[in-house]
C-alpha cells in the first residue's frame, strides 16, 4: 500500500502542521522512531503513563519528542512538541511526510465485470473478482485476490484488504419436509459507509432480503466474519478473528476483541467493550464491558 | 483557525538541499560569483533586515474573507479567483517572502470544507471559476492539499482552474513524489491544474528541480512563474535575458515580474521602480528574449497587483519616495468581491470609482 521514505524536514515543519509551538531547537528529522529505539534525528511519541527517557536521550541528537507534558529541557539533545495527542498527532505526521503511497491503478489481472460501477480513483489489485451489481466510491483501495459479488455498495475512501470476501452468500438453510436443509437465497445488499477497514481474510455475507449494513469508519481486522443482515454501527472496532453471527446490530464506537463471538439475533450497544474470546450470548445494554464465556458484566464505562 | 496559532519569527530556514547546493556553487564559483550570491542572499538572513527603513508594511495586503467564524487561509481581492493557504509552512525561508509576517498554521480537514463551501456558495459562485492554492508551500502537505482538492471538486464544481504555488521544486525536489504527483493525475477529469513558480536567478534551476518541472509537463500540467526583481540578485539585464531564455527552454510561462514589495526587512532587496521599468523595456522590446516569454511588470500595492503600462505612474513625491498609481479596479467590485475590505489609508478612489494608491519606492 505504500512504502517508508526519509525526507528531510525540519521540526519546526511538523510544528507548523500541527499548530502548535516547537519547544527547544530546530533541527531536521528525518524517520519516525519508537520510545523503545529511537534514534538520532527521528521522533517519537510520549504518552502520559510512559516516563520520559532522559538518561537515553543523552546519548543521541535531535530527537524530537511529541507529548502532553512539560519535558526538562536540562539535556538539549531534543526538542519536543505540547500536545494533547501525541499518538494521533505522530499518526497523522507518518502519513503526511514519511509515507509514499503506491500510484492509484487497476491491475491487469483484476476481472472487474463491465456493469460494475467504479469511482474515480479506485485501485483494484491483482486477482480481485468485481461483479456486475458492485458499486465502489471514490478513492477506495481494493487490495489483491478479493471477491466482491452479489449486490454490493462501497462508500469512498475504503481499504479492503487482500483475500477478504465481501457478498459472500448467507449461510442460511431451511429444512424440507425430509429434514433436508434447502438454501435461501440471499437477494439482498450489503452497504458499506465510508472510510471502512475491511481487514485481511475476513468475510462479509450478503443478506437474506434487507440488507447488511457496515457503517461509517468501521474498522474490521483479518479473519473477520460478519454474518448476514448484520449492522455494524459506526467507528466499531472488530478484532481478528472475531465471529459475529447472523442479525447482530452492534452500536457505534463499540470494540469487539480478538476471537469473541457473538450470537446471533443479539443487539450489543453502543461504546462496548467485549473482551477477548467472550462468548455473547444475550444483549448487551450500551457503556458497558463484557468478558467470559457465557459474557458478564464486568464494569460499566 | 483551530489549534494554537504561534506569532511567526521568520527564522532562517534553508533546506538541507539547497545548502548542499549552496555549498557546491560555493566550492565551484567562489562566494564572490554571481550564482552562488544569487542563492545566498534569496535565503540567508541578513542584518540589513533589522535596518531601520521606510519600508513598515507587515503584509502585503489586506484581503482576509470572514466566512463564519472567523478563519485563516483564504483571501479575496479579485473578481475571478480566490486565494487559499492550507499552509503557511514552506520548506525553506525566502527573505523577502510575502507572507513572512503571517501566523505559522496548517489548516485541518474541517476548516478546508468551509473554504470550499464558501468558494460554492451563491454569491461567490456567481463570478469565481479559479482559485489560487499557496501558502506557505501546499506541496510539502500532499495529503492535506488532496483533501483540499477533493472538497473543492465536492462543494463548489464552479471551480475550473486550480492553480497551486510551490518553490518546493527548488528548495527540496526530492520531497515531490507520488502523493503529489498523484493528486495532479487523479483529480485531471475533474479541473484544470496549473503550476505557479518563482524563479529569480538562472542559479535556481538545478538538474533535479528541471527534472520535476519536466515532470509535471509530461502530465500535461502548465508551468508559469512569477518573478522578482531583487536588487543584487538579477536586477541587471545580462542575467535577466538569461533567466528568461532559461525558463523559456525548460517550457515555463511567464507571468509577472515584481517589483519588490515595500514590506518591512526587504529594503535592502528593492531597486526603484524606475530602474524595473528600464529592464523590463529592455527585457522585453529588444528581441533579446522570445516573444513567448515576455513578463508583466508589475507592483504589489496596497489595493492589489498594479501592471504598468502608459500612463499608471500618476505623480511621484520624491520627498516621500512615494509614486502615485493608478488602477482599473473599482471600489465597489472590490466590496462585492469582499465584504470585509477596507480602503487602505494610503488609497482613495478618483472620480470614476476607480481605485489609485501611493506605493513605496525602493533606492538603486
Amino acid at each position: 500500500m505504500y512504502k517508508l521514505k526519509s525526507p528531510d524536514i525540519h521540526a519546526s515543519e511538523i510544528a507548523g502542521f500541527l499548530n502548535h509551538d516547537l519547544k527547544g531547537e530546530d533541527f531536521i528529522i528525518r524517520i519516525p522512531s519508537s520510545i523503545k529505539n529511537f534514534q538520532d534525528n527521528s521522533f517519537f511519541y510520549l504518552l502520559d503513563t510512559d516516563k520520559f527517557p532522559i538518561e537515553r536521550l543523552k546519548n543521541y541528537k535531535n530527537i524530537l519528542v511529541l507529548t502532553s507534558k512539560n519535558l526538562d529541557r536540562s539535556v538539549e539533545n531534543f526538542s519536543y512538541i505540547k500536545t494533547n495527542s501525541p499518538k494521533l498527532d505522530l499518526i497523522r505526521i507518518i502519513n503526511e511526510f514519511f509515507i509514499e503511497y503506491e500510484v492509484t491503478q487497476i491491475a491487469s489481472t483484476a476481472k472487474i465485470h463491465k456493469d460494475a460501477k467504479i469511482g474515480r480513483n479506485v485501485s483494484i489489485g491483482g486477482n480481485t473478482v468485481i461483479g456486475p451489481e458492485v458499486t465502489i466510491g471514490t478513492n477506495t483501495k481494493i487490495l489483491n485476490n478479493v471477491v466482491i459479488t452479489s449486490r454490493v455498495e462501497i462508500g469512498k475512501d475504503c481499504i479492503i484488504k487482500d483475500n477478504s470476501t465481501i457478498g459472500s452468500e448467507g449461510y442460511d438453510f431451511e429444512l424440507d419436509e425430509k429434514g433436508n436443509p434447502i438454501h435461501f437465497p440471499h437477494i439482498g445488499k450489503i452497504i458499506i459507509g465510508n472510510n471502512v477497514w475491511i481487514g485481511a481474510n475476513s468475510s462479509i455475507e450478503s443478506a437474506k432480503i434487507d440488507n447488511t449494513i457496515i457503517n461509517d469508519y468501521v474498522k474490521i481486522d483479518d479473519l473477520v466474519q460478519i454474518g448476514y443482515d448484520c449492522e455494524i454501527g459506526s467507528s466499531c472496532m472488530i478484532t481478528a478473528g472475531v465471529i459475529v453471527s447472523r442479525n447482530v446490530k452492534i452500536g457505534e464506537k463499540t470494540l469487539i476483541a480478538p476471537n469473541a463471538s457473538i450470537r446471533d439475533n443479539i443487539e450489543i450497544g453502543k461504546n462496548v467493550t467485549v473482551g477477548m474470546g467472550a462468548v455473547v450470548v444475550k444483549n448487551i445494554e450500551d457503556n458497558a464491558v463484557y468478558v467470559g464465556n457465557p459474557a458478564y458484566l464486568l464494569k460499566t464505562k | 483557525m483551530a489549534g494554537e496559532k504561534q506569532q511567526r519569527e521568520f527564522i532562517e530556514k534553508i533546506s538541507p538541499f539547497l545548502r548542499e547546493k549552496i555549498e557546491e556553487i560555493k566550492i565551484k564559483k567562489g562566494e564572490n560569483s554571481e550564482d552562488y550570491q544569487a542563492l545566498y542572499l534569496q535565503y540567508a538572513i541578513s542584518g540589513k533586515e533589522k535596518e531601520q527603513s521606510t519600508e513598515k508594511n507587515v503584509r502585503h495586503w489586506e484581503a482576509d474573507v470572514d466566512i463564519e467564524s472567523h478563519i485563516h487561509g483564504i483571501e479575496r481581492l479579485y473578481s475571478k479567483s480566490v486565494v487559499i493557504e492550507p499552509t503557511m509552512v514552506c520548506a525553506a525561508h525566502c527573505r523577502y517572502c510575502l507572507r513572512a509576517n503571517y501566523d505559522i498554521f496548517t489548516l485541518k480537514e474541517d476548516e478546508l470544507i468551509n473554504i470550499a463551501k464558501f468558494c460554492g456558495s451563491d454569491n461567490t459562485k456567481r463570478q469565481v471559476n479559479e482559485v489560487l492554492i499557496t501558502g506557505g508551500d501546499p506541496l510539502i502537505v500532499p495529503k492535506r492539499l488532496n483533501y483540499l482538492v477533493e472538497v473543492l471538486i465536492e462543494y463548489a464544481p464552479n471551480i475550473k482552474i486550480i492553480r497551486i504555488a510551490t518553490r518546493l521544486p527548488h528548495h527540496d525536489p526530492s520531497r515531490i513524489d507520488n502523493n503529489v504527483f498523484e493528486i495532479f493525475k487523479k483529480h485531471k477529469d475533474k479541473v484544470d491544474f496549473e503550476l505557479a513558480t518563482q524563479i529569480n536567478h538562472p542559479a535556481e534551476l538545478f538538474p533535479e528541480t528541471i527534472e520535476i518541472f519536466d515532470k509535471f509537463r509530461k502530465m500535461g500540467v502548465p508551468i508559469y512563474s512569477q518573478n522578482i526583481l531583487l536588487k543584487g540578485i538579477n536586477d541587471n539585464i545580462k542575467t535577466l535575458v538569461c533567466l528568461y531564455n532559461k525558463i523559456r527552454e525548460i517550457g515555463i510561462e511567464p507571468h509577472y515580474l515584481f517589483h519588490c514589495v515595500p514590506m518591512r526587512g526587504m529594503h535592502h532587496f528593492r531597486t526603484t521602480v524606475e530602474k524595473g521599468l528600464r529592464l523590463a523595456r529592455e527585457l522585453t522590446n529588444s528581441g533579446k528574449i522570445s516573444g513567448r516569454i515576455k513578463p508583466m511588470y508589475a507592483l504589489m500595492t496596497d489595493i492589489g497587483k498594479i501592471t504598468l503600462y502608459e500612463g499608471t505612474i500618476l505623480e511621484k513625491n520624491k520627498e516621500r519616495n512615494e509614486i502615485f498609481v493608478q488602477s482599473a479596479y473599482k471600489y465597489e467590485d472590490r466590496l462585492k468581491n469582499n465584504t470585509n475590505w477596507k480602503l487602505p489609508k494610503t488609497a482613495e478612489i478618483d472620480e470614476n470609482g476607480y481605485l489609485r494608491t501611493w506605493y513605496l519606492d525602493g533606492e538603486d
